[in-house]
C-alpha cells in the first residue's frame, strides 16, 4: 500500500499512478513533481504532425479550389464533406498523439497542466476549421509556456490562427480602418471579450463594455495570413484592417501604432491584479477543492503577481500548500478524460491498441478534449462532470476497460497503488467478493474511490 | 443582470450549494410552485420554417420556392392546409388532429434577435436568452432558479446538458440512447451498494439508476399502448417518449429539453421526400405521442419547439437552402390556443425579404419564452426583464397564445 501523499502526487497532481510508479516518487512526492517542471517529457510522435500553419494551407487551399470549381453543386457538397473528413483525421491524429503520451508519460504533472492550460484557453472542434488546428494549437502555443510565463502563453494563444478563427477575430475589421471604411462592415467583439472575460481578468475583472469594444478595435487586423503571403497559414497583421488611433482601456492609454498595440494591451492585462486572482483562483480549484480556500488563493495571487506571472514559480508554491495534499478534507472528482487516463496507466497500457480503445471511450463519455460547447472549456467541478447520466455511464464504462485495457496486474496489486489508501471497507469487501479477476477490475475502475482525484 | 458574467461566478459557489443540499438532483422530490409542464425542442442547424409550414397562399411562394415549392392542398406533392393559407409539411401529418383540436399554433416568421448565421453562435444566443452569443449560462435554468425550483424541477434528455438549461442550478438528465441498462447484473447490483454508501455521489449515481429503472419500467408499457413503434419514428420519438415518461409522473420533473440536429439542409432538401421529410416525420411522430403518453398531465402541458434561425427562401444550387433568418416555431398543449399560425406575415415579395434572401422574422422568439415563462410557469415580469432575458423590455409577451 502506498504512502497517501504518494497517492495524492501521482492521483491528483499527476494523471494517475502506472504500475511501479510509486517507486520512483521515492521519499519526497513535492519534489519528484518539481523536477517534472525542470525536465518535461514530450512526445517522439510531435515531430511527425503537420503545423498548424500546414493544415490551415490545405483548408485555404481546398476551399479555394472548391469555390473554383466548375462542379456541380453536389460535387462541391462531397468535396467539402471530404475536406471535413481530412481535418477530423488530422485531429484524430493529433489526439492519438496526445493521449498516448498522457497514458505513458513519466511526467504526468507536466501533461496534467498542459490540459489544464488548454482548457483555460481553449478552442472549440465544434467549429468548423477548428478542427485542423486545436492539436497543433495546443503543441504550439500551449506547451512551449507551461513552464515560462504566463504573459508569453497569452501572447502566444492571441497570436495563433486557431484562436483567432475560432473567436471570429480573424475577420473582425476597424470600422475606421481602410477596409471598415470601404464595405461598411464590422467589428468583432468575440476575442476580445474572451481574452478579457475567461482568459485574463475574469469576470469581476473590473472591465466595462466599453473596454471590451475598444480592445476589440485594437486587435483589429489580427488574422491569418492568406495562401500568397509568406507566412500563409500563420499569423498576418493586417494594417488595413487595423482600427487607427490611440485607445484607451482599464483607464490607460494605448498610442502604439499596429500590432504593438495589442501586445501592450495583452502584457498589461497579463499582470493585471485581477488576472492573478483569476489564475489563482482557478489552478486553485482544479488542484485542491470546487470551492477553493481563500488563503490557498491568496498565497498562489501574491505568488503570480510578485513574479510577474513566472509559472514555475506559481507550480511551486502550489505543489506546497497543504490543503492540497489532505484528499479527505478536499476532494476532486476526475473528469471522464482524467478517469479513461487514469485506467489506462493503472492497467500499464502502452501500445496503440490501447490508445484506439481510450478514443473510443472518451467519446462515449462526451469527454473528448477540445470538444466543447462554449470558451469556457469543461468544467473543472462535481456538479458538471459527475451527473446522473455521466455516472451510470463511467460504471458502465468500467466493465469494458477492464477487459480492453488488458490490465498487467492482479485486481488486488491495483488497488494498492491506486485507490489502496482511501479505499471504504465496502469497495474491499466487494473487491474481495468478485468472481474473478476481471470483475475485481471492473468493480475499481468503477468504484466511487477510483472517481476521485 | 445574470449573464455569463453571473454564471462564472456561480460556479465557484456550486459546490458549497452542493454540500448543503446533500450533492445532486434527487428526481423524487420536484419543486415549482405549479403543476404544469413545460417541454422545450431545440432543433438545431435550422429548420427551413417555410417548409415545415408552407405558406402556399402566398402569391410569391410557388415562384420563389421553385422545385421546392409544395402544391396548393389536394393534389400531389402538396401541403396539408392550415387555415387557406397555409399549409403543414405532408411528414407533420400526425400533427393535424391536434391541430384541429385547437391545442396546436404555429408561430411564423419568427427569429431570435440574433442576425448573423452561425449555427454555433445562433444557439448560443437562442439559449442564453441574452442578444449576443457568448452565454455560458441558460435562460431555463435562470429561470428556474428564479422560480426557486430545485434540480430535479428539470431534466435533459440528452448525455450532456444543454447551454439553456445548464447555470447555477445543476438538473438531471438521462439518455434513451445512453448504455444498456444492466439492471439485474450482479457487477450493477455490487456498483449500486457501493455508491450507495459514498457521501459525495451516492445522490447522482442514485438518480442515474432511478432515472435508468423509470425508463426501463415505462417503455415497455408505452409500446404496448401505441401498438409498437411507428414507422419513421426515430430520435426525437425516442426523446419525447422519454420526456413524457417523466414528466407525467406527479413526482417527477416539471420541465424538459428535448434537442435533434441534421436540419440543415443545404442540399437535395426534397420536398414530401428526402432528409427534411424524415426528420419531420419523426418529429410529428414523436410530438403527437405526447397527449397520450403524458395523461392527465397534458392539459397542463405546454410543448415549445423553436430552431436557431430559418434558411434561405430562395433554393440554392444544390436543390437545398442555405442559411437565413426567420423561420417558424410550434406551441402546443392542453393549455394552448391552438388552430391557428401567429404571428405577422411579412410576405415573400423580393423587397419583404430580409437582406434579399431570407424571409423576415416580424416575432421575437423571446416572445414565445417569455409567455410560457410568465403565464404558464408564473415566472414574474421582473425576473423576465432582468435576469432571464435582459434587456428585453421591448419584447412584448404574445397575450392570447395561451388559455
Amino acid at each position: 500500500m502506498i504512502d497517501e501523499s504518494i497517492y495524492v502526487a501521482g492521483t491528483r497532481f499527476g494523471l494517475g499512478l502506472k504500475p511501479e510508479e510509486a517507486a520512483r516518487i521515492g521519499g519526497s512526492p513535492q519534489n519528484w513533481l518539481m523536477q517534472q517542471i525542470r525536465s518535461p517529457q514530450t512526445s517522439t510522435a510531435f515531430v511527425t504532425l503537420p503545423s498548424s500553419a500546414r493544415n490551415m494551407q490545405y483548408l485555404l487551399k481546398t476551399r479555394k479550389e472548391i469555390k473554383q470549381q466548375d462542379a456541380g453543386a453536389g460535387d462541391k457538397k462531397d468535396m467539402q464533406k471530404m475536406l471535413r473528413q481530412d481535418l477530423k483525421g488530422a485531429f484524430i491524429d493529433e489526439l492519438r498523439a496526445k493521449v498516448a503520451l498522457a497514458m505513458t508519460t513519466d511526467t504526468p504533472f507536466y501533461e496534467r497542466l498542459v490540459d489544464f492550460w488548454s482548457n483555460h484557453f481553449t478552442v472549440s472542434i465544434k467549429k468548423g476549421q477548428v478542427a485542423g488546428l486545436a492539436g497543433s494549437y495546443e503543441r504550439e502555443a500551449i506547451r512551449p509556456h507551461v513552464t515560462g510565463k504566463f504573459a508569453d502563453m497569452l501572447l502566444a494563444v492571441a497570436h495563433h490562427p486557431a484562436m483567432l478563427v475560432y473567436l471570429d477575430n480573424a475577420q473582425s475589421i476597424g470600422p475606421d480602418s481602410i477596409a471598415g471604411e470601404r464595405r461598411g462592415k464590422g467589428l468583432n467583439e468575440n476575442l476580445a471579450r474572451e481574452i478579457m472575460e475567461l482568459h485574463t481578468l475574469g469576470v469581476d475583472g473590473g472591465y466595462s463594455q466599453t473596454d471590451v469594444t475598444t480592445f476589440a478595435k485594437v486587435i483589429t487586423g489580427w488574422s491569418v495570413a492568406p495562401l500568397d503571403s509568406d507566412n500563409a497559414g500563420g499569423f498576418e497583421f493586417a494594417q488595413r484592417r487595423h482600427e487607427p488611433g490611440e485607445q484607451r482601456i482599464l483607464g490607460r492609454s494605448y498610442p502604439q501604432a499596429g500590432e504593438e498595440q495589442g501586445i501592450a494591451v495583452l502584457r498589461d492585462l497579463a499582470r493585471h491584479p485581477a488576472t492573478a486572482h483569476h489564475i489563482a483562483t482557478k489552478l486553485a480549484r482544479h488542484f485542491i477543492a470546487d470551492s477553493p480556500p481563500g488563503d490557498a488563493v491568496a498565497k498562489l495571487e501574491q505568488v503570480f503577481l510578485d513574479t510577474g506571472g513566472d509559472l514555475p514559480a506559481l507550480y511551486d508554491t502550489l505543489t506546497g500548500i497543504p490543503q492540497a495534499w489532505d484528499v479527505r478534507a478536499n476532494t476532486k472528482i476526475k473528469s471522464g478524460y482524467d478517469l479513461v487516463i487514469s485506467a489506462a496507466r493503472a492497467s500499464g497500457c502502452n501500445d496503440d491498441r490501447f490508445v484506439d480503445y481510450a478514443l473510443k471511450s472518451l467519446k462515449f463519455l462526451g469527454a473528448v478534449p477540445f470538444e466543447v460547447n462554449s470558451p469556457a472549456g469543461m468544467p473543472d467541478i462535481a456538479q458538471d462532470i459527475a451527473g446522473p447520466e455521466a455516472m451510470i455511464q463511467r460504471v458502465e464504462w468500467a466493465q469494458m476497460a477492464a477487459i480492453k485495457f488488458e490490465p498487467t496486474q492482479k485486481a488486488s496489486n491495483i488497488v494498492a497503488f491506486t485507490i489502496g489508501p482511501i479505499i471504504s471497507t465496502a469497495t474491499r469487501n466487494a473487491l474481495l467478493g468478485a468472481h474473478n479477476d476481471r470483475e475485481a477490475t471492473a468493480i475499481l475502475f468503477g468504484s466511487p474511490e477510483f472517481q476521485r482525484r | 443582470m445574470i449573464t455569463r458574467r453571473d454564471f462564472l461566478k456561480y460556479t465557484g459557489g456550486l459546490a458549497a450549494w452542493t454540500a448543503l443540499s446533500m450533492g445532486f438532483p434527487r428526481l423524487s422530490f420536484a419543486s415549482l410552485p405549479t403543476d404544469n409542464r413545460f417541454i422545450l425542442v431545440i432543433l438545431r442547424g435550422a429548420l427551413d420554417g417555410l417548409a415545415a409550414v408552407p405558406a402556399y397562399g402566398d402569391r410569391d411562394y410557388a415562384s420563389m420556392r421553385g422545385s421546392l415549392a409544395f402544391h396548393p392542398p389536394g393534389g400531389e406533392d402538396s401541403a396539408l392546409d392550415l387555415n387557406g393559407f397555409f399549409g403543414l409539411h405532408p411528414s407533420l401529418e400526425p400533427l393535424m388532429p391536434l391541430y384541429r383540436a385547437k391545442q396546436l399554433a404555429v408561430v411564423h416568421a419568427v427569429a431570435s434577435p440574433y442576425r448573423e448565421r452561425s449555427h454555433f453562435d445562433a444557439q448560443n444566443l437562442l439559449e442564453n436568452g441574452t442578444t449576443h452569443p457568448g452565454g455560458a449560462a441558460g435562460w431555463l435554468n435562470n429561470a428556474l432558479v428564479e422560480l426557486n425550483a430545485n434540480g430535479s424541477s428539470a431534466i435533459a434528455i440528452n448525455q450532456q446538458i444543454p447551454l439553456v438549461l445548464q447555470g447555477k442550478l445543476g438538473v438531471a438528465s438521462y439518455s434513451p440512447k445512453g448504455p444498456k441498462w444492466h439492471e439485474d447484473s450482479d457487477y450493477m447490483r455490487k456498483m449500486k451498494a457501493l455508491y450507495g454508501q459514498d457521501s459525495l455521489l451516492s445522490g447522482s449515481f442514485g438518480e442515474g439508476v432511478r432515472a435508468q429503472e423509470i425508463a426501463m419500467a415505462s417503455l415497455p408499457a408505452d409500446d404496448q399502448m401505441a401498438g409498437g413503434k411507428a414507422k419513421g419514428a426515430d430520435q426525437l420519438y425516442g426523446a419525447a417518449q422519454a420526456a413524457a415518461m417523466f414528466l407525467a409522473r406527479d413526482d417527477g420533473p416539471r420541465v424538459a429539453v428535448l434537442e435533434a440536429s441534421g436540419w440543415d439542409t443545404h442540399a437535395g432538401q426534397g420536398t414530401s421526400h428526402g432528409a427534411l421529410a424524415n426528420r419531420l416525420a419523426d418529429l410529428g411522430l414523436g410530438l403527437a405521442a405526447l397527449p397520450q403518453q403524458m395523461g392527465k398531465a397534458w392539459d397542463k402541458t405546454v410543448v415549445v419547439v423553436v430552431t436557431e434561425f430559418g434558411r434561405t427562401v430562395h433554393i440554392n444550387g444544390t436543390n437545398g437552402t442555405d442559411h437565413g433568418t426567420g423561420s417558424a416555431a410550434f406551441v402546443m398543449g392542453g393549455g394552448v390556443r391552438g388552430g391557428r399560425v401567429l404571428g405577422q406575415w411579412p410576405g415573400l415579395s423580393a423587397n419583404a425579404l430580409y437582406q434579399g434572401r431570407d424571409l423576415m422574422p416580424t416575432t421575437d422568439m423571446r416572445s414565445i419564452f417569455r409567455t410560457v415563462l410568465y403565464s404558464h410557469l408564473h415566472a414574474s415580469e421582473a425576473s423576465l426583464n432582468n435576469g432571464i432575458f435582459p434587456d428585453s423590455e421591448s419584447v412584448p409577451n404574445l397575450p392570447d397564445l395561451l388559455a
